[in-house]
């Protein structure tokens, strides 16, 4: 009784400390040592977080001044012949990776997605190697979501004891079966068959941005040598697809050059990362004995128990319930067939001016039933904003199937209001009746854009598998704006001279009445030039 | 926290880029305030000080002015803030993930630890309490929440706040 009194008392103390109303019961305060601790320790708080000095405060001004401004710059930009020469070179150089003539190559994202169900349980010994060090450990994983990785004298546990597929766990499960980097993906190029560790493998080359969340788990408690563009071998084993062997070598080009110069960093083809897996079993239950999930972090909100949002009533077959509870005022379920799973958060309390469900920023409208949703980047959520409830959908599945399951949900999705951030979303066609647009065609492994119209501005963000990601901008005009980057350099893309801004990844060029900028941190130049040229009308 | 005359911001609105340049001189510091004790990293706020006023310029536009400009602004600093954190590595995050209570050393104060350790939703609440002084109605517009969850986010920060900073003094720290 008493702590119920004390913990009423704490929380009007802290609503009067904020000028509400509150009924504080200052006689128990005088005479409760706790209490009272509280209250000077609100008033402490106050102080320290309100009258702090602002050391330190800088001064940005000068250069938002300068991003904003449209006073010409001094300096005048010719592309030189020879730089011009080297962007044919460069665009002529990458080869698209294709699937070409091996078939279990070509159809091997949708297989690792779909491999998901056969996964029960893996553990295997690791051993990974860098630049600096060699370092062994173990791996540990039961289905769905309990995995235990063991580097050196760092661990990693990530497991069911707070709210169910966190959004850091798809990171750790990748290490398992690299779902995120291939959801969506093209066929990548083959490396073709051999045998690892007794185990019948398949190999593919991809780059290290595509599969960002498996070299993540392997790069536990060591610096990164890793950049975005370096060609990763990727071995998995042929009939359940763990992952085997992965090497990463420093790319050539002046991307990775130029990250590397600031770090001390590798030569073009020298390997940055190597990662074994040996005596890997999977499916026998034994190897997991006693593989404890990780505890739940205190500091969360979450509580086990009965979801009270809408329910789902379609979802590929196999699935069945995993856990579900709340966290403050959102409702959380969650179903899992292995190692694939499915997650519906729903609110009634939202209020926000953006999409609930921390979706980012680039979405996408799609029909969902008599509705509207919006596909989130990357494919791996889908967002409904109904008329009483706002609902998101995420899950291992693929797009389509979580806007199935969104579909089922029973919720009429509306669009959202126009005070909200992603009201200048926009589908193609309506970006289309404006501006010319340019669009990647399906088989270069990226989804269908999310397009957003800001006056004569259009963007078209393309996401690709991983970290793959791409943003497409245009609006009317003929030249380009003098380079805000000094070590700008000139290319052509699709027959027009273009200038490339290393330090802001921007390949830049005009093009029948438009200007357009083709954006990416995690794409190197060649392929970059690559893709632009396959840009298609839409 | 005073919003600026409407007049400037009519003026920056259409252009004027002085009257921007009020505007940024008059905010960079509380938006830098708020953005260090949210990201827990001085360099860090910063950039997204620097972006967030970007962002604005860019935005004034579709300002309308049914919301308070301070209110307008410092949603923009938290979303800015919230996709900057979103595009960090996800390395930095899993180490984040792996070791929660490790300090990162741009905190210099026992007090930036204890927010730093604190989980967003509760330090974003916190922080829009105390340090931008908003009431529970305003603070709850930014953040997109009903003023119940704020008042009990707030209350629950304090209480971790409090039993950090006592728990210090009580070792001599």
């Amino acid at each position: 009784m008493a702590d119920l009194l004390c913990e009423r008392t704490r929380a009007a103390l802290s609503a009067a400390a904020d000028g509400e109303p509150a009924e504080v019961d200052h006689e128990h305060v005088a005479g409760c040592p706790g209490c009272s601790s509280f209250d000077a320790g609100v008033r402490s708080l106050r102080s320290r977080l309100r009258f702090e000095v602002l050391d330190g405060a800088p001064d940005v001004a000068p250069r938002v001044l300068e991003a904003v401004s449209s006073q010409p710059l001094a300096r005048r930009w010719l592309p030189t012949a020879a730089a011009l020469v080297a962007g044919v070179v460069l665009g002529a150089a990458f080869v698209w990776p294709s699937g070409g003539d091996d078939v279990a190559v070509a159809s091997l994202p949708a297989r690792v997605v779909a491999a998901q169900h056969d996964v029960a349980s893996v553990s295997a010994q690791l051993t990974i190697t860098d630049p600096t060090e060699t370092r062994t450990g173990t791996l540990r994983y039961r289905a769905p979501e309990t995995l235990e990785l063991r580097v050196g004298k760092h661990v990693l546990s990530v497991g069911d004891g707070g709210e169910p597929f966190a959004g850091d766990a798809p990171v750790a499960l990748d290490l398992v079966l690299p779902v995120a980097g291939f959801t969506g993906a093209a066929g990548p190029a083959s490396l073709g068959s051999r045998t690892l560790d007794g185990r019948p493998a398949i190999g593919v080359r991809v780059t290290a941005a595509q599969v960002d969340a498996l070299l993540t788990g392997l790069q536990l408690g060591a610096e990164s040598e890793v950049h975005a563009t370096d060609p990763v071998d990727l071995w998995l084993d042929r009939d359940h697809l763990v992952p085997l062997s992965v090497i990463v070598r420093a790319a050539a080009g002046p991307d990775r050059a130029r990250w590397a110069a600031a770090r001390g960093g590798a030569d073009a083809g020298d390997v940055v990362l190597e990662a074994h897996l040996s005596d890997v079993v999977v499916n026998d239950a034994r190897t997991v004995d006693g593989l404890q999930p990780a505890p739940a972090d205190v500091r969360s909100s979450y509580r086990d128990g009965a979801p009270t949002g809408p329910a789902p009533s379609w979802l590929p077959s196999g699935m069945a319930p995993w856990r579900a509870g709340t966290m403050d005022d959102v409702s959380i379920a969650t179903w899992t067939d292995g190692r694939a799973w499915i997650k519906v958060r729903s609110t009634t309390a939202w209020a926000g001016t953006h999409l609930f469900g921390d979706v980012g920023r680039a979405v996408r409208p799609v029909r969902l039933g008599d509705g509207v949703g919006y596909a989130a980047e990357g494919g791996n959520a889908v967002a409904v904003h109904g008329d009483d409830v706002d609902v998101v959908v995420t899950g291992s599945v693929g797009p389509a199937v979580l806007r199935r399951v969104a579909t089922s949900l029973g919720v009429t999705g509306r669009r959202v209001p126009a005070t909200w951030d992603e009201a200048s979303t926009a589908t193609i066609g309506e970006v289309a009746a404006r501006l010319d647009v340019l669009v990647l065609p399906d088989d270069t492994g990226f989804a269908p854009p999310a397009a957003r119209l800001d006056g004569d501005t259009a963007s078209l963000v393309f996401t690709g598998p991983g970290e793959r990601l791409l943003t497409l901008v245009t609006r009317p005009g003929s030249a380009l704006t003098p380079p805000l980057d000094p070590d700008a350099v000139g290319v052509v893309v699709r027959g027009h001279d273009a200038r490339w801004s290393p330090a802001r990844g921007d390949l830049e060029w005009a093009e029948g009445g438009q200007v357009w900028s083709l954006r990416t941190t995690t794409i190197g130049l060649g392929e970059l030039v690559g893709l632009a040229n396959r840009l298609v009308a839409s | 926290m005073e919003d600026p005359d409407p007049a400037v911001v009519r003026a920056a609105r259409n252009g004027d880029l002085a009257a921007f340049e009020h505007l940024v001189r008059t905010y960079q510091a509380p938006v830098w305030r708020f953005l260090r004790h949210l990201l827990g990293d001085a360099e860090l706020a910063e950039d997204v000080t620097q972006e967030t006023f970007v962002r604005v310029h860019r935005r004034l536009a579709s300002y309308d002015g049914r919301s308070r400009f301070t209110t307008w602004l410092f949603q923009v600093a938290r979303n800015a803030g919230i996709d900057a954190l979103r595009s960090r590595s996800r390395r930095e995050r899993l180490e984040l993930a792996a070791s929660p209570h490790v300090a990162s050393p741009e905190l210099r104060h026992e007090l930036d630890a204890a927010l730093a350790a604190l989980d967003r939703d509760l330090r974003e609440a916190i922080l829009v309490v105390e340090v931008l002084g908003l009431s529970y109605v305003d603070g709850a517009a930014l953040l997109g929440v009903p003023a119940g969850t704020l008042k009990s986010r707030v209350h629950r920060a304090r209480e971790r706040l409090v039993r950090w900073m006592q728990a210090g003094e009580a070792t001599g720290g």
